[in-house]
């Protein structure tokens, strides 16, 4: 039995992603196999015209689906932080004209956060899976709420809230249809 | 669309070899294994296509097959692509042709 080219099979190796280097290197052993039996050289060239012209296509491809799911992500969690700030803003807004006692205040603001969180769930979901989302959104929210750690007592218990329940919104913001992206 | 047409045609026998033959003898044109698998990935993140993971077999090195399938939005996908290029060339009549 004629072996293929033993360099061409560790770089396809490489350029395969884990999930498809089973079938693909099959397919080429066997294409191969088929090939050798009439003509060992023309086997060879065969393999080595598969490899250059699959390499290059592969990677691509796999830098390319490594790449989407983290800015997607990062983009879920800018888009969740921009709608919190817009609607904790409007919140502020309308506790420097009504009274309101500490209790609805907490509830508003963490029903911000949730609908914050659900916003930039929904956009993660049509793109990547939620627990990726959410750790690309972790770093964004900590920061952030270090800065919305002042003094205050009231401004602290808005940053502990949001990201507790940005979480669970988040996941809620997942559970909608995810909407089909196009090509 | 070539591949999901191949798909078709090869129904439940579909694995990278034979869509990539199927490719290269109906179109004429070279096609690498590693083309195949980058669009059948691409088709089955977009659920047009879905796989199962076959046994192996001693002709592939004691490899398994990857079986792909086409869905039925796959299916409605093609349906309106090849919709779209019979409007599209209507009236078309290729050179040489009589």
């Amino acid at each position: 039995m004629t072996r293929p080219p033993r360099i061409a099979v560790v770089l396809m190796g490489v350029a395969l992603p884990g999930d498809k280097r089973e079938a693909v290197l099959g397919d080429l052993h066997e294409e191969f196999q088929a090939r050798a039996e009439t003509d060992p050289i023309t086997a060879h060239r065969w393999y080595w015209g598969q490899t250059v012209g699959s390499v290059f296509p592969l990677l691509v491809h796999r830098v390319g689906s490594a790449r989407g799911p983290l800015v997607a992500g990062l983009g879920s969690g800018a888009l969740a932080t921009i709608s919190f700030l817009v609607l904790a803003a409007l919140s502020v807004l309308l506790f420097s004209r009504i009274e309101a006692p500490g209790e609805i205040r907490l509830f508003t603001y963490l029903g911000c956060a949730f609908a914050a969180g659900a916003v930039g769930g929904f956009h993660c979901r049509r793109r990547v899976r939620g627990g990726t989302a959410m750790a690309a959104s972790m770093p964004i929210l900590l920061v952030l709420t270090l800065f919305a750690l002042s003094p205050e007592q009231e401004s602290a218990a808005v940053g502990i809230i949001w990201i507790l329940v940005i979480l669970g919104g988040t996941r809620a913001g997942q559970s909608f249809r995810p909407i089909p992206v196009a090509s | 669309m070539l591949v999901l047409a191949a798909l078709l045609r090869l129904g439940d026998e579909a694995y990278g070899v034979p869509v990539r033959r199927e490719i290269e003898d109906h179109t004429t044109r070279a096609v690498s294994i590693g083309a195949v698998y980058t669009t059948l990935a691409r088709l089955e993140e977009k659920s047009y296509v879905r796989s199962r993971m076959g046994e192996p077999t001693a002709e592939r090195g004691g490899r398994a097959k990857r079986y792909f399938k086409i869905t039925a939005p796959g299916r409605r996908a093609l349906e309106a692509s090849v919709r779209a290029i019979n409007t599209m060339v209507r009236g078309f009549v290729p050179q040489g042709a009589s």
